[in-house]
């Protein structure tokens, strides 16, 4: 039996992501939450119940006049496409799903480009221009440099494991962190650390030698 | 003792629909929900015109999608209600909406005893609606602010002129009040 997440959204997260007002990346950090945490998947159930009262509960406004005909007179014709093409589904790789869409193969096989101090980054397509939206992978063993984040980066663990002062994260823990935590990973020795990260603004090393990874970080 | 199930005539007209196309049946359906999705959308904006177009593409994503209604997982407002979200999503923010594929062999399922009786989702959700009723206004105001106008938390603070910590707290002890309502 898998391990179950010990680090979850919290509800204003959630209440976002079933809502509709999160964006695609964070959203896409969420649903992949979602896929290995049961817990968090009956909290969405629970508050996408809470949209459904909220759409019983308006006050109904007519719709224009011959609208229900329009729409009986284009029941058999097939529902229009989606305005957004969607990616192709990718089953059977390794990747929980709805992440395996974005990146189409097994982890290891990606292009990771390579950075200083035992870092690699794999950036996924993203339309949103405004956040970044990659995967990060930290070599085993590796103390990460002390950073902090200037505004907010939302992390899912997905392989390996690291440890902070604020705890062990291992695949499936979501954390979210703000410019208000500067903290210090150590990625556990057993196996390198893969996480998917969104964040609106690049991590800031704050100390020594470090720093040269800034540049790398911001691309 | 037993209890017979409490009527849901909505679900009665998705299956119809899902069995047997029933266009009556999606009539019934389009002239209840398609004006509430329609506020919802203005709620939120939208304007009218558009508002109209997309409560009309929801309700012909019911018809599509019919079969994939399951009673025993949702009310059948909340499942209007994740379509139409989705479809404002696509059609006028232009962003894909990632979702959880429950038949997806990466996913990690609990027990389901996990899941509900039908007549307890039914039953839940006239509750949740009368305690929305119930709530004081200013969470009132931040529920809509999160679900009509799908607003971020940080954009409601900054638009109302709120700490976030104070929506957030509105947001907790409305959903706090919600859930004691359903014990």
């Amino acid at each position: 039996m898998s391990r179950m997440p010990n680090h979850h959204p919290n509800e204003e997260r959630l209440v976002e992501y079933s809502a509709g007002g999160l964006h695609e990346p964070g959203s896409l950090v969420i649903a992949t939450h979602l896929a290995l945490c049961p817990e968090c998947r009956t909290h969405v159930e629970e508050l996408e119940a809470v949209g459904g009262a909220l759409l019983s509960s308006v006050q109904p406004t007519a719709v224009s006049p011959g609208a229900l005909e329009a729409t009986l007179a284009n029941l058999d014709h097939t529902e229009p496409p989606p305005s957004v093409a969607p990616l192709p589904r990718v089953t059977g790789t390794t990747v929980p799903s709805p992440l395996s869409d974005y990146v189409a193969s097994d982890l290891t096989s990606l292009n990771w480009s390579k950075g200083l101090g035992g870092l690699s980054k794999h950036v996924l397509p993203m339309n949103n221009t405004v956040l970044h939206t990659f995967l990060l992978k930290m070599g085993a063993g590796r103390k990460l440099p002390a950073h902090t984040h200037r505004g907010y980066e939302m992390t899912l663990m997905l392989e390996g494991a690291y440890a902070d002062h604020l705890g062990e994260f291992c695949p499936g823990d979501f954390v979210e962190l703000d410019g208000s935590v500067t903290h210090q990973p150590v990625i556990d020795e057993a196996a390198d650390c893969i996480c998917l990260t969104v964040t609106d603004a690049p991590v800031r090393f704050t100390e020594g030698w470090a720093r040269l990874l800034n540049p790398f970080l911001r691309q | 003792m037993t209890r017979s199930p409490p009527a849901s005539p909505f679900a009665d007209l998705v299956e119809q629909i899902a069995g047997s196309r029933n266009r009556q049946a999606f009539s019934t359906l389009f002239e209840h929900f398609a004006p509430r999705i329609k506020s919802w959308l203005m709620g939120g904006g939208c304007p009218e015109g558009s508002a109209d177009e997309l409560a009309q593409e929801t309700l012909l994503a019911v018809w599509h999608q019919a079969d994939s209604y399951r009673r025993n997982r949702a009310a059948v407002s909340t499942w209007v209600f994740t379509i139409a979200r989705n479809k404002r999503i696509d059609r006028l923010r232009k962003e894909r909406r990632p979702t959880v594929r429950l038949d997806d062999p990466t996913v990690v399922v609990a027990d389901e005893s996990a899941h509900y009786a039908w007549d307890e989702i039914i039953v839940e959700q006239g509750r949740i609606e009368r305690s929305i009723a119930d709530l004081p206004e200013e969470q009132q105001v931040v529920l809509r602010q999160f679900y009509v106008q799908d607003k971020s938390h940080s954009v409601i603070a900054n638009d109302s002129g709120l700490a976030i910590g104070t929506v957030k707290s509105r947001l907790r002890l409305a959903l706090t009040s919600l859930r004691r309502s359903l014990q």
